[in-house]
């Protein structure tokens, strides 16, 4: 089963996210900012990361750039942002992600780029 | 390219520019000087012909090997000189010189790209020449047999062929079994070949040919005609021809046939064709020559998610910075490009993906991978429905029984010769004397051209900050340390900006060139004899306003040769050689480019003019007494003006010279018209030398900004409101003792607002100049002058009179700029 971590230091975001997901068949775990997240990834890599912007300790653009410097296997990652602002955009990409997404994103777009970013064939 | 193919096209070049210029050369030779010119037109045909075979250029040989006979027997007299022979030679020259642009274009290897989308051309042009020998003369010598014989043959299988006779001749299996093979999405052509008769005698040797092609699907080896008893047979004579069906793709056949292509008929088979009952509902997969994407069954959102995360990576790879983490981040989009491989239902070990990869991570660059990227096939932003593509594919092309690449032109009529005068696109002479030169994609010109203008607005921003800083943050220091970083950048800019252009700047000949051939054949319509003298072709100007230049330019000249210049014998009675003179100049004056063209014709005749123009109503009776002679002159460019007796099919159109000066007036040029009746008329166009940059005045009213061209601006000044009268209804003032009309800007944009005075009561006034009158525009305010990159008004504001366009300000606000001549 893919396994993939969402960080959000919102809850309610974590659960949005986690209904979507789970409901599709992935396996979902969470972190609340990114350090934590980092922490996580002692858990053996994820297959996808969905991750906030804004987030105490760590945001999601450090959590990235630290992310993207480890030894491990690199897995795709998704910025889900408020602002749809191009300069946002251009740093989450400098910062090692690998989609921009405007939250709140509809389940069936998430799922699709979710499923794509997974090479998962998708339903038709 | 070899170094070898680059001496032949250029020599070309030239050959062919000296055959063009002696054929012009020849029509108004006398005849004692014609036998020279002659010969020495068939050294140069024969020459470029023996050049051709050096390479594999079977369609260019042909061509030129069919002009080498026809002046061959025009030296030996044994064929009429014409003009009807100038112009096929003309034009054969016209395609050769077009298959050697393409091939020049092709960055070959050494040997010349194919050409053979050309071939069906190439046996018009070649036939069309044999047809001149053919009229004048019934004994070819034994050189031409062969090809003349292959050329009626050719004619002959085309005209006897039908496309529904042979399909009945099949057998019934066969023709299931081709119902199949289309069925599961196999491309099939049949093909008819019959060899030249003499084709034995060439080292040709059509069952090799044929055994070269992909195992047929059925063949059939017939007689062409009866043959004759045994003993009148002659075997050395090829009296057979070749039916097959392959699969197979059109553009094989053509390829491969590409030597002999008057020999063969080529047909893609349908399989509406075969059975025209079959639906292509009842078969869905009947009908894809290419078998489907993979990613075929995908939704249109899953499509979408996949695009978006393509062109996600894209940007991701273009970045150009390298952090720390480039590695991890190299890897990650790889990661996902596998992922969108894996989605789209293809295998990522076998795309390529790792190796550019592994090569991204070696250079610590994402270039490898964007290659990759851009050698892949992706689904289209908006996937194909695949109804259409079917019914397309469906389609059966009974009108076209042999298909080559070539469109099939039509011969064309007397009009539109004269129209298009250039049937091949660029001629030899546009490749003058390109030695030493760079060729650059004009897209990559206009994108610097484009950024440096983006780059000249944003250093705008610099004074603007430098102001900032002081008002806004008291830092002085600093704001004098951005001003004289300002001085720096700005020179840098400026200085690139005018190598940029130079970059841009053309030569006048670009579109001069034109012009021997265009007056040859109008000249020749209209039955005039005329002179072109062409002066100071190398004088340059910049691209745009060089191509904006050809249009007017064409219908100046055609308004010369078709109003101004008279018959011979209208020139005779009135004692003038019968040759009339048309001259076209073109010379640098300081910041403009000045292109005269002048006749000595009939002249135009103000009276003529007045009266016309009071018939028309552009103009009453007051200015009938009033306009001078030159201003009866300068009616010609009212609009609805023509003063030709009956509408001509080359000017008088209803396109007039309105026109011609509304183009001219667009590229910010003026126009001056001077004609004495009897002597002739002399039109001066004056350009810019660039449009690149525009100088404008900021001028402010009603609480916004406007800029208006300084090339308009006569003057500005401050007038009194007690020195502004009415007179006839309209505001006028007296500027230095002339009477200028006053109008409010505020009127002419309809803007709600009265116009502001200063603490005097005077009025800010904008004094500009159209044509040779002088207007003043009444604004609240004038403001200093800046140099602006014009952009047009694009989409639903495109419409819009009276502005020329919209700039970027240095503050990033946009700048209306106002068309004066279009607000009056």
């Amino acid at each position: 089963m893919k396994r993939i971590l969402v960080i959000d230091d919102a809850a309610t975001v974590r659960l949005y996210h986690r209904g979507i997901l789970e409901s599709a068949g992935f396996e979902v775990s969470e972190a609340v900012n990114g350090l934590e997240a980092l922490e996580r990834l002692a858990e053996g890599p994820f297959d996808l990361y969905l991750v906030d912007i804004n987030m105490p300790k760590l945001d999601g653009y450090g959590f990235l750039r630290e992310l993207r410097a480890k030894d491990i296997p690199q897995a795709p990652a998704i910025m889900v942002s408020t602002e749809a602002e191009d300069n946002d955009q251009r740093l989450a990409y400098a910062c090692g992600a690998n989609l921009y997404l405007i939250k709140p994103a509809k389940p069936a777009q998430l799922l699709a780029h979710v499923q794509t970013l997974l090479g998962e064939r998708h339903p038709s | 390219m070899s170094a070898l193919l680059n001496q032949f096209l250029t020599e070309g070049r030239d050959f062919l520019e000296a055959i063009g210029a002696k054929l012009l050369e020849l029509e108004r030779a006398s005849e004692p000087e014609q036998g020279p010119l002659m010969v020495e037109l068939f050294r140069l045909v024969h020459t470029l012909k023996g050049n051709s075979g050096l390479f594999d250029i079977p369609e260019m040989t042909r061509v030129l090997h069919a002009a080498e006979d026809l002046m061959d027997a025009v030296r030996d007299g044994r064929v009429e000189f014409s003009r009807d022979l100038a112009d096929h030679l003309l034009e054969a020259m016209d395609f050769v010189s077009l298959l050697i642009d393409e091939i020049a274009e092709a960055s070959g290897d050494g040997q010349p790209p194919s050409t053979s989308g050309h071939a069906r051309e190439a046996v018009r042009l070649g036939e069309a020449l044999r047809g001149l020998m053919a009229e004048s003369i019934q004994t070819p010598d034994a050189g031409d047999q062969p090809d003349a014989a292959s050329a009626s043959n050719g004619a002959d299988s085309g005209s006897a062929s039908e496309t529904g006779g042979w399909l009945d001749d099949l057998p019934e299996s066969v023709r299931d079994d081709l119902q199949n093979l289309l069925a599961s999405g196999e491309s099939l052509c049949r093909l008819l070949y019959r060899p030249e008769e003499e084709c034995f005698f060439k080292g040709e040797d059509p069952f090799f040919q044929l055994t070269q092609l992909p195992e047929p699907i059925w063949r059939r080896v017939g007689a062409r005609e009866d043959w004759p008893r045994l003993a009148e047979l002659d075997a050395y004579r090829c009296v057979l021809e070749f039916e097959l069906i392959l699969s197979t793709d059109v553009e094989t056949l053509i390829e491969h046939f590409r030597y002999v292509p008057d020999q063969v008929e080529i047909q893609p088979l349908s399989a509406s064709m075969l059975d025209t009952s079959v639906s292509t509902a009842t078969e869905p997969d009947s009908d894809e020559s290419e078998p489907p994407p993979p990613w075929a069954g995908l939704s249109p959102e899953a499509l979408e998610s996949i695009r978006l995360a393509l062109e996600a990576q894209r940007e991701i790879l273009t970045l150009g910075d390298s952090p720390a983490w480039l590695g991890g981040r190299l890897r990650a989009v790889g990661s996902t490009l596998a992922a969108i491989l894996t989605s789209l239902g293809r295998d990522p070990a076998t795309s390529g993906l790792g190796t550019a990869l592994e090569a991204a991570l070696a250079t610590d660059s994402g270039t490898y991978l964007v290659r990759w990227l851009d050698h892949q096939t992706w689904p289209e932003a908006k996937p194909a429905a695949p109804e259409p593509v079917r019914a397309a594919i469906v389609t059966p092309a009974p009108s076209h029984p042999t298909t080559t690449a070539s469109a099939p032109t039509a011969a064309s009529t007397p009009d539109e010769a004269v129209n298009e005068p250039v049937k091949f696109g660029r001629r030899a002479e546009d490749q003058l004397a390109n030695l030493r030169t760079l060729k650059v994609d004009q897209a990559k010109i206009d994108r610097l051209m484009n950024l440096i203008g983006e780059m000249v607005v944003a250093k705008n921003a610099l004074p603007y900050l430098a102001a900032r800083a002081e008002d806004l943050y008291g830092v002085r220091e600093l704001s004098r340390e951005i001003k004289t970083q300002y001085g720096v950048i700005n020179r840098i800019a400026e200085e690139m900006q005018d190598a940029i252009m130079q970059v841009r700047m053309l030569p006048v000949s670009f579109v001069f060139q034109r012009f021997p051939r265009l007056v040859r054949d109008i000249a020749h319509k209209l039955g005039k004899e005329v002179r072109l003298i062409m002066e100071g072709e190398s004088t340059e100007a910049d691209k745009n306003i060089i191509e904006s230049l050809a249009d007017p330019l064409i219908h100046i000249v055609r308004n010369s040769l078709d109003h101004g210049l008279e018959s011979p014998a209208e020139r005779r009675a009135a004692g003038k050689p019968p040759e009339g003179r048309l001259t076209i100049s073109a010379r640098q004056e300081s910041d403009r480019v000045l292109i005269e063209i002048s006749d000595d014709g009939r002249g135009i005749d103000p009276d003529v003019i007045r009266r016309k123009a009071y018939e028309k109503g552009i103009i009453d009776e007051a200015a009938l007494e009033r306009l001078n002679d030159q201003e009866a002159v300068n009616l010609v460019f009212a609009a609805g003006f023509s003063t030709a007796e009956q509408i001509s099919d080359l000017s008088g159109r209803g396109v007039g010279m309105d026109v011609v000066r509304n183009a001219i007036a667009r590229v910010h040029g003026s126009i001056d018209l001077r004609s004495r009746v009897g002597e002739g008329t002399r039109l001066r166009l004056s350009l810019p030398l660039s449009m690149a940059v525009t100088n404008v005045m900021i001028i402010e009213s009603a609480g916004q900004r406007f800029g208006v061209p300084m090339d308009a601006v006569a003057e500005t000044v401050r007038v009194a409101r007690r020195d502004i009268r009415v007179i006839k209804k309209r505001l006028t003032t007296v500027l230095r003792g002339r009477l200028v009309p006053l109008v409010a800007l505020n009127d002419l944009l309809a803007l709600d607002a009265p116009q502001l005075a200063n603490d005097d009561d005077e009025l800010a006034v904008l004094v500009v100049r159209i044509e040779k009158e002088y207007l003043g525009i009444i604004v609240d305010d004038c403001r200093e002058t800046i140099d602006i990159i014009l952009k047009p008004l694009a989409g639903f504001l495109g419409d819009l009179t009276g502005y020329s366009g919209s700039a970027l300000l240095g503050d990033g606000s946009v700048l209306l700029i106002l068309n004066p001549r279009e607000l009056l």
